[in-house]
């Protein structure tokens, strides 16, 4: 089987809620998705996506993926799809870095593998280890009584985990935090996600006026280093997000014991082919994960359902309906949400389709 | 003075002779150039280069610029060109890390805020030493006898300095790090170049073999993590170049003793203004520098020598000269010019030299 063509698509996804919030003073109106649809001479079709939270969020931007496939087209052309691995190198040989640019050409690979085989990611990832993989909501950072009233909402619907983003004035997230975990029920959870946003000496402000209370910390500063700085006075279980950027990272964490939760973002970890060997080196070393990704629309929200599918369920804290955030989509069918859980699809492959009504004409496109 | 114009331009930088890289690993034969113009409402016009090494030699290349200029143009137009802490800020904040993407435009801003003050850049970072810098050789060899003919071909034009790649085969890096020693004149200065071919037993063979020849090896692994894991156990000094990316990386070889010598590449760092923070880190910890290009035109080579300028003559060991690798001249034979193997500063304010614009063809970009 060999690739014949390659087509970029990019368009605009709107977030549900007008304005989306985060860390020291940023926000996000609408994320620009890279969709990338791959076809082969079989004619399987397989598609991938990466969309950044906004520009600046991570060292990733969605002008990324086009400029990926100027280098990385006239070598992927003509390789057979399937052999996964092999097209992690030949990118990895080609470009180096750039994971999240990437990302969706190994998803794409992916989705081929599966539909030649007959079977969902999900199986292709040894099997699945989670019946639907329980979710969080992110409270987004508005009045306080708003964000409480949004909670009670998401509970209704069967959620059972919350993230309260704070992250810019310290005092502030204080009591924010004070509200949010006064709201929690028995066995519900909350995370408490600066971003990276705050300074050291204020996170650790923040994590002694709320020791009392029972909650997660996610990464509270920018470096990994910060975030162990804080980590020597605060009590509350640290989970680390942006600064888990791909094996390294994972292997210092364990050695160090830096963190009793990593957040694992599809594209920040280069793709599935690599974010699988990481996750696989965490559960064996006994550190949960959350699977998502930076954002994203239907195509990227079936990956993110087949890798926690696939991922054991002790050690799945959550995932994310990424789908759900938006007003428009990237792709028909996928993965599908019901009492606070995320499904993976059955179908073969990925069990998505491009929405090409919504994806408009490519931006781009390589032939053999 | 307000940015009103940024222009890009593609340039292919073929090079006279292909050109290996640890061992044969990695092969280079042309060089994608952007070449970037900032146009301001006073009338005065500066210009950056951003030259990658192929794109497989560190996480950078050319499609990867041109698409960081794209997300980040937006927000760097309107700036004063001369508060390059201001741009500097502005960029970091669209899009973090690409820290290559963001060079050409550090450099088109020191250029300009040079010709406004009337200084060339060096004066205007605190002062330019007016002692000329050796050009370091790229000898790129494989046999003993070809590293001796090379090394001949160098010296012809004058060159005292050389940057001599090994790395492959630990009986055949012995051997030319023992054969060059030999031919070896009093004066000359030879680093032996690994570009992170060696793994951490291949390196300390090499390095034991060689003790009694007191010489000094760049970049020996691939981490920062392997070269402090065989930082105890040899006794050559060390130059770290490619792992050298931030300035948390510069504090953590200057505080754990890692390095001896920096190999600062202007383009690698994101430009003059944070390669600056590295110079002033080094020198504070009684580290030496080498300052290079990533590669490019007289223009990335020019900006290079500004820096070396700025640096003690004692601790500077080496420049580099990647013009006279190249076929295409887009400056005319204008600008700093190999002169026995040694680069003159130009007295000209800001940068001293720009390109021919005729030879950069169309603008690929234009924003305004």
């Amino acid at each position: 089987m060999k690739i014949t063509r390659i087509r970029i698509y990019k368009t605009d996804l709107p977030y549900v809620g007008g304005v989306y919030v985060w860390g020291a003073g940023n926000a996000m109106e609408t994320a620009r998705a890279s969709v990338v649809v791959i076809d082969t001479d079989a004619g399987l079709q397989g598609c991938g996506e990466f969309t950044p939270c906004g520009e600046n969020y991570m060292v990733a931007h969605s002008e990324g993926v086009e400029a990926f496939v100027r280098l990385a087209a006239l070598k992927l052309l003509g390789e057979d799809p399937r052999q996964v691995a092999r097209i992690e190198q030949l990118m990895d040989h080609t470009v180096q870095g750039h994971g999240y640019a990437k990302a969706p050409f190994d998803a794409a690979c992916w989705d081929i593998l599966g539909q030649a085989c007959g079977q969902p990611v999900w199986m292709l990832l040894g099997g699945k280890l989670t019946e639907g993989a329980p979710m969080y909501r992110v409270a987004p950072q508005k009045g306080t009584d708003e964000t409480l009233a949004e909670m009670a909402r998401y509970r209704a619907d069967g959620y059972m985990q919350f993230q309260i983003k704070v992250g810019g004035d310290w005092a502030a997230d204080i009591d924010r935090i004070i509200a949010g975990v006064g709201l929690l029920k028995s066995g519900e959870k909350a995370m408490a996600d600066a971003n990276q946003g705050w300074r050291v000496d204020n996170a650790i402000r923040v994590a002694r006026a709320t020791a009392d209370l029972d909650y997660i910390l996610e990464q509270p500063c920018r470096t990994y280093e910060e975030c162990q700085q804080v980590r020597r006075i605060a009590q509350q279980p640290m989970k680390l997000d942006e600064c888990v950027t791909g094996m390294a990272a994972a292997q210092r964490i364990v050695a160090d014991r830096g963190a009793e939760i990593c957040c694992l973002k599809l594209s920040n970890l280069g793709g599935i082919s690599k974010a699988r060997r990481v996750r696989d080196f965490l559960v064996e070393n006994r550190i949960p994960v959350v699977a998502e990704d930076t954002w994203g629309g239907e195509i990227t929200t079936a990956l993110v359902a087949h890798f926690a599918a696939s991922t054991p369920h002790e050690y799945l804290q959550n995932t994310t309906d990424l789908m759900n955030y938006n007003t428009r989509s990237t792709g028909i069918g996928g993965a599908w949400t019901e009492g606070g859980k995320l499904y993976a699809p059955d179908t073969p492959g990925l069990g998505v389709t491009p929405d090409f009504e919504s994806l408009g004409a490519p931006v781009s496109e390589y032939t053999l | 003075m307000k940015i009103i114009r940024i222009s890009v331009y593609q340039v292919d930088l073929p090079l006279e002779h292909p050109y290996w890289l640890s061992g044969g690993r990695l092969k280079f034969e042309m060089l994608d150039a952007t070449l970037v113009k900032i146009e301001t409402d006073a009338g005065v016009t500066g210009w950056g280069e951003g030259t990658p090494w192929g794109h497989t030699y560190v996480p950078a290349h050319g499609p990867g610029i041109r698409a960081g200029i794209e997300t980040m143009a937006p927000f760097i137009m309107g700036l004063d060109p001369r508060k390059v802490l201001d741009v500097e800020r502005a960029m970091d904040l669209a899009l973090p890390g690409h820290l290559y993407a963001k060079s050409p435009i550090d450099m088109a801003c020191w250029d300009i805020a040079g010709q406004t003050a009337g200084l060339p850049i060096a004066d205007l970072l605190g002062g330019g030493s007016r002692t000329p810098r050796p050009i370091a050789s790229s000898v790129g060899a494989k046999t003993v006898e070809e590293t001796r003919a090379v090394i001949d071909r160098y010296r012809q034009r004058g060159y005292i300095a050389h940057s001599v790649k090994i790395g492959g085969d630990v009986e055949r890096d012995i051997a030319r790090v023992r054969d060059v020693e030999d031919i070896r004149r009093e004066g000359e200065i030879v680093l032996y170049d690994v570009n992170r071919g060696w793994t951490r037993q291949q390196a300390l063979r090499v390095m034991s073999a060689t003790e009694d020849l007191n010489v000094m090896f760049e970049q020996p692994c691939e981490t920062l993590d392997d070269v402090a894991a065989i930082s105890g156990k040899h006794s050559a000094p060390v130059s770290v170049d490619e792992a050298l990316v931030t300035l948390q990386d510069a504090a953590r070889i200057a505080r754990d003793g890692l390095a001896e010598v920096f190999g600062i590449k202007l383009n690698r760092v994101g430009g003059l203004t944070k390669a600056a923070r590295m110079r002033d880190v080094a020198l504070a910890h009684g580290i030496d520098m080498f300052v290079m290009a990533t590669g490019g035109s007289v223009l990335a080579d020019t900006e290079a020598l500004h820096l070396a300028a700025t640096i003690p003559d004692a601790n500077c060991h080496a420049v580099w000269a990647c013009q006279d690798m190249l076929t295409v001249d887009i400056a005319g034979g204008r600008g700093p010019r190999n002169k026995d193997g040694h680069l003159h500063l130009p007295e000209t304010p800001g940068l001293g030299v720009h390109p021919d614009e005729d030879v950069l063809g169309d603008p690929v970009a234009i924003y305004t």
